[in-house]
């Protein structure tokens, strides 16, 4: 009893003291996940959506093959077209042109579903068209010391009060017979408000992005911009200028891909990169394309 | 060596005594039990008396007594009374519970200040167990200990119940150093033969220990006097390090000096050849450490001044070389540390002793990689190589100045009051850059880098009734940073019921803070560590800690079972987007998570035991140690880099005859874990041209924070030794080996790619089979 009385008196102290929590409570992650990106052209009739595996890199795995469906859905429409994955990777097309016409503002639902894993959901917003104000190119105009640029403004007009995301791509033309194919090519900028797309390396080529968040006054603004001059001297060629309105998830989703630091040897330990697919990783979202013709004056 | 001191200290004191009147100096002895011990030896250097019957004793004595008390069975106790008036003195003696020769480390219980959960390890003792450089040393003794990790291959420090190595402080005669170890872990900064005894407090913590949230490790240096002039020493050399160390005494002064250098270049083939165990990349592992302590102490009648110096340096280079492609990682580290303290004591007439000490101390931790990696230009539309810079440098300065006062009451009571002012000062930097494009201007850390500690601590013990024992502590501390004060107050218990003769049961609790902060990154390579002083957004860490010990003590076997809770509050991690291409001022504000706490569960068994001349020591520890920040993991708890589960240690030791013997260490631990957190996912993009292809993103799983464990850390070491006493000394030679079966144990992991590309994780060890032949020579 003495014993007793003597411990009794001790646990205020233990207990007063306590900042506790249960450490076996620990959240146990999914080993595998699936990732979807699929970034659907409202104007085109056909779209390509990507599902891929995670990877194990904790160790060698064989991927065993499984169908799945990709279900595409606005209020009044739904399209359905379905695949099978065979590598990490598949890509399902998917006649999009069968959804009934989509208007800025419009909401898409997206549904990937297989036996092998829950179902993928997500949805986006349909982005307001681009507003092109004004263009140029002016040929040679850029001179670095070395090399020969040529630089391009462009002029957008801010199409509503929603938030408005926008992405560019350029495409070069030599407009002789017996050419090379087009190509797309790098842009620079000096402005630090437009973000290069360097995650994807060679295969995305720099395309720029960028939110109106920045744009101020009468609701416009003017990029400017340059690519190197490859053509020679008199040869004729142009550009395309594809200026692409996309939803707001991508532009969150290209985003997240520049701020991460991949290189360098101190990485945190990953980054959070955004997604919007709910039940796995990835970025469902839309974009309207224009095509600018820029020619040389 | 405590003999050869009792010995010439009483010779000075009972000298001044002779010409004037002595006091009577009466007692009894006693077990722990309360019985009476007869024929107890009381052994006062000119003198020797006997308890009688009733374990009674009485002798005349003026000015300081050294006392040893000894009886066949039981453990020597010694004592240093200051008689200045008759004095009535208790003692009793713990039962020995193990042949002296054995592989053990003893529960030490001195029952004269009240029973304390501490495990204390004799030079001898920790002779007996290998080592990785073949010359014993504390560390390898540690690790026996349950509670204390083994698997700390590529750690500057011990761990110890679930925290990192900045909550374990080692003392050196009251000198806190951190990271005191050789060789990342394997080797103290402290030569053994230069150490008179150690102590683990991984329960209660005595409380004029403060300054850190874990255990404190106390490493009390030799200290010894002669009548005569005299010095002794010993050199000893080996594949690992050639050590000499060397003391001189007399009967007033000591001297002492320790020296250590590596010898590793001496089978560096044999560490690339070990180290190199995959074709697709070649590592160079380059080691080098090296020490000196020095101590001198001086005894002025009632009073004595001690001067210490310790300095160790430690340094690796680890470059990984990729064949087939540019791909290199260089990397260097270095750690050192530097302390010196003064230390005065004043034994004051009627008991009370004043110690008074002030002691500087610094620490500096370098990690510096160059890394040839593949990098994307733009402008040139197309990977290309280049050099990535980091460079972790971070350093510790402390000044501490202490003022104590200690006393023992009656009925075995003792009593003990401090005062502490510590000022220190911290500088973390970090840099990362391409080296083709260098930093121009390496931003100084605006943050804070001070504190100022000012303590207050007071301790009392005594007995509760016959069978149980107590000890009450309280320190309160008042930390003083950028425009703050916090006061910390931390009260300490501990009691001890003695069940009966051979099983006692202890209960301890206590609060610990710490104002220095170490925050570590377990991602892939080696860990780079960060100190940051306390801010108003950083402040002071916090634990408490309880647990129940219930021990055993029989003739030959010991054992006992020990389980605790921690709880720790106000830690810091490194964030999930941590961009350390930004200044140190960045990192700290924007990659850092502040205010976690930790939770910690643990058991520990220790079995030691023997039979004739074989010994064994047997431990064995679960743990369970996590973290919980609101901002990491989604609010929810993850895994500590040293949520070690299971930790198992075995030392078995045989006495061939009075000159050979052998010895063996195996230890099992489950692997640490890593901060691999991500999923990676190829994700498909199509281009303007019609074209489709996938790109590897690097998905965080939200949840998923330290989630890979590396491998079970298996190791064998063995020694043999020959040992020959001659009329001047003694010399010895040890043959053996630190991971006999030279497996890898892994350290971290580096990301690889399998046979088809595909990326892995690839865990990398350290340490291979480190082989010794040690030459020992000692004199006296």
């Amino acid at each position: 009893m003495e014993l007793k009385r003597y411990y009794t008196l001790l646990l205020p102290i233990v207990i007063t003291s306590c900042n506790w929590f249960n450490p076996y409570d620990i959240p146990l992650a999914d080993e595998k996940a699936q990732c979807v990106s699929y970034f659907l052209p409202v104007d085109s009739d056909t779209s390509v959506c990507f599902l891929s595996n995670s990877i194990n890199i904790y160790e060698s795995q064989q991927n065993e093959s499984f169908d799945f469906c990709v279900k595409v859905s606005t209020q009044e429409s739904v399209v359905i077209s379905c695949n099978s994955m065979e590598s990490d990777t598949a890509k399902v097309w998917i006649e999009t042109g069968n959804l009934t016409d989509l208007i800025a503002g419009d909401t898409v639902f997206l549904e990937v579903e297989s036996p092998e894993f829950g179902l993928l959901t997500s949805n986006t917003i349909v982005p307001e068209s681009a507003v092109v104000i004004d263009y140029s190119l002016d040929s040679r105009s850029y001179f670095n010391g070395v090399k020969y640029f040529d630089e391009i403004d462009l002029k957008l007009s801010d199409p509503s009060n929603r938030d408005e995301a926008y992405m560019l791509q350029l495409i070069s033309h030599i407009d002789t017979i017996g050419a090379p194919i087009p190509s797309i090519r790098n842009m620079k900028s000096d402005d630090q408000n437009m973000l290069r797309r360097n995650f994807g390396d060679k295969n995305l080529d720099n395309a720029l992005f960028f939110s109106d968040s920045f744009w101020e006054g009468d609701g416009t603004y003017t990029f400017n911009f340059r690519t190197k001059s490859t053509a020679d001297e008199g040869v004729p060629y142009h550009y395309t200028l594809i200026v692409h309105s996309i939803s707001m998830d991508i532009y969150k989703f290209f985003y997240d891909l520049e701020g991460g630091d991949m290189s360098g040897y101190f990485n945190g330990g990953g980054f959070d990169i955004y997604s919007n697919i709910d039940g796995g990783y990835g970025c469902f979202g839309t974009l309207k394309s224009s095509n600018i013709l820029l020619f040389p004056e | 060596m405590r003999l050869v001191l009792l010995i010439l200290l009483f010779s000075i004191t009972s000298s001044i005594g002779l010409s004037q009147n002595t006091f009577s100096v009466s007692g009894k002895v006693m077990t722990t039990n309360n019985e009476s011990i007869q024929n107890a030896i009381i052994n006062t250097t000119t003198q020797v008396h006997f308890t009688n019957e009733k374990g009674e004793f009485k002798l005349d004595h003026k000015g300081l007594l050294l006392l040893k008390i000894s009886h066949l069975g039981y453990e020597d106790v010694f004592d240093t009374l200051y008689v200045s008036e008759n004095i009535v003195v208790n003692f009793i003696m713990t039962e020995i519970s193990h042949d002296l020769h054995q592989v053990v480390i003893e529960e030490e219980s001195q029952i004269h200040e009240n029973v304390k959960t501490i495990n204390t390890i004799e030079p001898q003792e920790i002779k007996l167990i290998p080592s990785a450089s073949g010359v014993s040393d504390i560390f390898s003794a540690l690790k026996t200990q349950p509670g204390v990790q083994s698997n700390t291959e590529g750690q500057k420090g011990l761990i110890v119940r679930g925290g990192n190595y900045d909550q374990i402080t080692t003392y050196v005669d009251g000198i806190p150093v951190v990271g005191s170890s050789h060789l990342f872990g394997l080797l103290s900064m402290f030569q053994t033969d230069c150490i008179e005894s150690v102590k683990l407090y991984n329960g209660y913590k005595p409380v004029k220990y403060g300054s850190a949230l874990g255990p404190a490790i106390e490493i009390n240096l030799m200290e010894a006097y002669s009548s005569s002039k005299k010095n002794t020493g010993s050199l000893k050399s080996s594949f690992i390090s050639t050590q000499f160390q060397f003391q001189l005494k007399d009967e007033n002064f000591y001297f002492q000096l320790g020296m250590r250098k590596s010898n590793l270049f001496l089978i560096q083939d044999l560490i690339n050849q070990a180290a190199n165990n995959n074709r697709s990349r070649e590592i160079t592992p380059i080691y080098d450490f090296s020490d000196v302590s020095f101590k001198a102490t001086y005894l002025l009648e009632k009073q004595k001044v001690q001067f210490v110096y310790l300095n160790s340096i430690d340094g690796l280079d680890y470059n990984i070389d990729f064949v087939g492609e540019e791909r290199k990682y260089l990397n260097t580290m270095s750690w050192g540390n530097e302390a010196a303290s003064v230390k005065w004591n004043y034994y004051a007439n009627g008991g009370p002793i004043v110690n008074a000490e002030v002691i500087t101390n610094s620490y500096n931790a370098l990690l510096y990689s160059n890394n040839r990696i593949t990098f994307f230009d733009t402008d040139l539309n197309d990977q290309i190589w280049r050099n990535s810079i980091s460079e972790f440098n971070n350093s510790i300065r402390n000044i501490k100045t202490t003022i104590s006062l200690e006393k023992d009451l009656k009925n075995s009571s003792h009593f003990e009051v401090g005062l502490e002012y510590k000022h220190s000062k911290v500088n973390p930097n970090s840099f990362e850059y391409w080296e083709d494009s260098p930093l121009l201007d390496e931003e100084e850390f605006n943050g804070n880098t001070i504190v100022n500690t000012y303590s207050f601590y007071n301790e009392f013990s005594g007995s509760l009734g016959v069978n149980i024992n107590y000890i009450l502590g309280l320190r309160t501390s008042m930390f003083q940073y950028e425009e703050e004060n916090e006061i910390h107050f931390n009260p300490r218990i501990l009691v001890t019921s003695i069940l009966n003769e051979k099983i006692k049961f202890d209960f301890y609790s206590g609060m610990s803070s710490q104002e220095i902060h170490l925050v570590t990154l377990n991602s892939f390579g080696f860990i780079p560590e960060l100190w940051i002083a306390p801010s108003e957004s950083n402040p002071v860490e916090k634990s408490w800690s309880t647990g129940c010990k219930l021990n055993y003590t029989g003739e030959s076997t010991s054992f006992f079972i020990d389980t605790y809770v921690r709880g720790m509050s106000n830690l810091l991690e490194f964030s999930n987007n941590v961009d350390f291409n930004q200044s140190t001022s960045e990192i700290i504000e924007n990659g850092i998570t502040s205010n976690g706490q930790g939770a910690v569960v643990g058991l520990e068994i220790s079995l030691k035991s023997g039979y004739n001349k074989f010994n064994y020591n047997v431990s064995y520890a679960y743990g369970r140690s996590s973290r919980l920040f609101d901002d990491l993991n989604q609010g929810q708890a993850f895994p500590f880099t040293f949520d070690i589960r299971n930790d198992v240690s075995m030392v078995l030791g045989y006495e061939i005859n009075d000159r050979l013997s052998i010895s063996s260490l195996y230890t099992h631990s489950s692997g640490r874990m890593l901060n691999v957190s991500n999923l990676v996912v190829p994700v498909g993009f199509t281009t303007p041209l019609g074209g489709a292809y996938s790109q590897w993103v690097t998905f965080n799983q939200p949840v998923n924070r330290n989630s890979y464990r590396l491998g079970n850390f298996n190791r064998l070491d063995l020694s043999i030794s020959w040992t020959k006493k001659v009329k001047y000394g003694e010399y010895s030679f040890q043959l053996g080996a630190y991971n006999v079966t030279n497996r890898l144990n892994p350290y971290t992991a580096i990301i690889g790619n399998d046979e088809e590309g595909n990326q892995t994780i690839e865990e990398v060890g350290m340490i291979p089979i480190l082989p010794n032949l040690t030459i020992s020579f000692e004199w006296n």
